[in-house]
C-alpha cells in the first residue's frame, strides 16, 4: 500500500483515495495524536478569537452603560426580523456544517458535499441580508427591494442614509447626542463578524474543493473538522450579538 | 485464573513503540466520535425554540411596557437574553462542536477563556459602576461626553445636533419637516423610533445618562411632541 508522505515529494498514484493514504507527519506518534494536537491548537485559536469579540462586547457594556438612550434609539433603528433570519441562517448552516462532517466520517461523500454548498450558501445569504438590507439603507439612504414595489431594484429614500459611525455620521432625525457612539459599536461589532464569516466561507470552500478531490475521509478529515469549529465560533458570536444589538427595548 | 494486563505483558513490548501506538486496531486512529443526524437535528431545534424564545421575551417586554405600564428595570433585558444565549452556546458547543465528545482538555481551556473575558468584564465594571459617585473636587470636570463635538465638522456642537442643523440649512424648514415625516412612516425596515423618554406632569421618569456637570445646564430634551406611538 503506497502511502502519501506529507512534504509531498513523493508521487501521487491513482489505486487508493488520498485520505486513505494519508500519512501522519513523522514527528507524531500516531494519526490520532495529530488529530487530537491540531484540535487542541486550534481550540486555542478559537479562544483568541472569543477574546477578540470580547473586546468588542466591552466596549458595548461600556457604552451602553454610559449612554442608555443612545442604545436605546440606535437599536429601535434596527429591524429584528432581519437580525432574526440571519440568526436563523447562521443556524442552519451550523447544523449543515456538522452534518457534513458526520457524512465525511461515514463515508458519505457526495451528501457532505451538499452539505457544505449548502453552508457556503447559507453564508452568502448572511452577508447579502447584512449588506442589502441593513448597511446599504442605513449608509446611504438606497433601499435594495427585491418585489420592485416602487417601480425599481433600488430606490433613493432621502434623509432615511446618513447612520454613520464616529466622524462619518450625517443622520438628520437623531435625538441622543451620542448617537455616533451606537453606530461605531454596531458597525465594528457586526463588520468584524461579517469579515469572520467570509474567512469561514474561503475555508469551506477550500474544503469543499478539497472534498471533491478525495483529500478527505473517515480516517483523515482535521481540516474539515477545524474549518468547522470556525464556522461554528462564528454562529456562537451571532447568537451573542443579535440580542444585544437587535433586541434592546 | 490469571488476568494479564496487555501493556505490562512483556512479550510484547516493542522498544521502538513503548505506548504501543503501530500495534494494529490500537491508537493508529483517532476514536472518532461520529454525532448522528438525529442529535443535530434535534439540537437544531432546540436552538431555532431558543431564538424565537428571546425574540418573543423581548417582544413580551415591549408589551408589558406599553400595555401595562410597568417599566421594567434595564437589567431584565439584558440578563434575560444573555441567559437564553448562554444555554445556545453551550448547545453548540457541546453537540455541534463536539465538546461533549471530546477530549476533557478542550472544554478546560473554553471554560478558562470565559473566565478570562469574565474578568475583563469585571475590572470594567468596577470602574464603569464607581462613576456615579462624583467627588466635589472633581465635578467642574464631569461633563456628558461622546458627543463627537471635537470632530472637525462639528464646529464644537455635538455632531448629532451639527448633522441636524446640516440638513435643516440644505433644505429649509418646511423640507426637513416633510422628510422626517416620509422617514418616520417609512415602512421599509418598520422603523418605529421611539419616543425619547421624559418627564411629564403624570410621570416623571429617572435621568439615565450622565447628569450634567455643576453649574452646567441640564442637556437639551426635545419639546416637540413624539410622533404617535405603534
Amino acid at each position: 500500500m503506497t502511502t502519501l508522505d506529507t512534504r509531498r515529494d513523493q508521487p501521487l498514484t491513482e489505486d487508493r483515495p488520498l485520505w486513505e493514504r494519508y500519512k501522519a507527519a513523522h514527528h507524531w506518534r500516531s494519526a490520532a495524536e495529530e488529530f487530537d494536537a491540531c484540535k487542541f491548537g486550534f481550540w486555542l485559536f478559537l479562544s483568541t478569537e472569543v477574546l477578540l469579540f470580547g473586546g468588542i462586547f466591552c466596549a458595548y457594556a461600556i457604552f451602553r452603560t454610559l449612554y442608555p438612550a443612545a442604545f436605546h434609539e440606535g437599536s429601535a433603528s434596527l429591524d429584528w426580523r432581519f437580525g432574526g433570519l440571519n440568526t436563523v441562517v447562521l443556524l442552519l448552516s451550523s447544523y449543515t456544517m456538522a452534518t457534513s462532517i458526520y457524512c465525511i466520517q461515514t463515508g458519505k461523500f457526495r451528501r457532505a458535499q451538499v452539505n457544505l454548498v449548502i453552508t457556503l450558501v447559507c453564508g452568502f445569504l448572511f452577508l447579502a441580508i447584512k449588506g442589502l438590507f441593513e448597511y446599504m439603507p442605513k449608509w446611504s439612504g438606497w433601499f435594495f427591494d427585491p418585489t420592485m414595489a416602487h417601480g425599481t431594484l433600488f430606490h433613493f429614500v432621502e434623509g432615511y442614509g446618513g447612520k454613520r459611525p464616529g466622524s462619518l455620521f450625517d443622520y438628520p432625525f437623531a435625538v441622543s447626542e451620542q448617537m455616533p457612539i451606537w453606530w461605531s459599536v454596531y458597525y465594528s461589532g457586526t463588520a468584524i463578524h461579517a469579515l469572520h464569516v467570509i474567512i469561514g466561507m474561503v475555508l469551506i470552500a477550500r474544503v469543499l474543493y478539497r472534498t471533491t478531490k478525495g483529500h478527505y475521509g473517515p480516517s483523515h478529515y482535521t481540516m474539515v473538522e477545524v474549518s468547522g469549529l470556525y464556522w461554528h465560533l462564528v454562529d456562537l458570536i451571532w447568537i451573542f450579538l443579535f440580542p444585544l444589538l437587535y433586541l434592546i427595548h | 485464573m490469571t488476568v494479564t494486563n496487555p501493556k505490562t505483558h512483556r512479550e510484547e513490548f516493542n522498544e521502538l513503540d513503548p505506548h504501543g501506538f503501530e500495534l494494529p486496531g490500537h491508537g493508529q486512529h483517532a476514536h472518532h466520535i461520529a454525532v448522528g443526524p438525529f442529535t443535530l437535528r434535534t439540537v437544531l431545534l432546540f436552538l431555532l425554540m431558543f431564538t424565537a424564545l428571546t425574540v418573543g421575551a423581548a417582544q413580551a417586554e415591549v408589551w408589558i411596557m406599553h400595555t401595562l405600564d410597568i417599566e421594567l428595570p434595564w437589567w431584565v433585558n439584558v440578563v434575560g437574553a444573555m441567559a437564553i444565549a448562554v444555554v445556545k452556546s453551550v448547545l453548540v458547543m457541546g453537540y455541534f462542536m463536539q465538546l461533549k465528545y471530546d477530549n476533557p482538555m478542550n472544554s478546560i481551556l473554553m471554560c478558562f477563556c470565559f473566565f478570562a473575558l469574565g474578568l475583563f468584564l469585571f475590572f470594567t465594571g468596577l470602574d464603569l459602576f464607581s462613576r456615579g459617585a462624583v467627588y466635589d473636587y472633581k465635578a467642574p470636570q464631569v461633563v456628558a461626553g461622546g458627543t463627537g463635538n471635537q470632530v472637525t465638522q462639528a464646529g464644537g456642537k455635538p455632531m448629532v445636533t451639527a448633522a441636524r442643523e446640516r440638513w435643516m440649512t440644505e433644505w429649509g424648514p418646511e423640507k426637513f419637516a416633510l422628510v422626517h415625516a416620509e422617514v418616520m412612516s417609512h415602512g421599509h425596515a418598520a422603523v418605529h423610533e421611539h419616543a425619547p423618554v421624559v418627564s411629564s406632569e403624570n410621570r416623571s421618569r429617572p435621568l439615565t445618562d450622565a447628569p450634567p456637570a455643576h453649574g452646567e445646564p441640564a442637556p437639551h430634551t426635545p419639546s416637540t411632541p413624539a410622533p404617535a406611538a405603534h
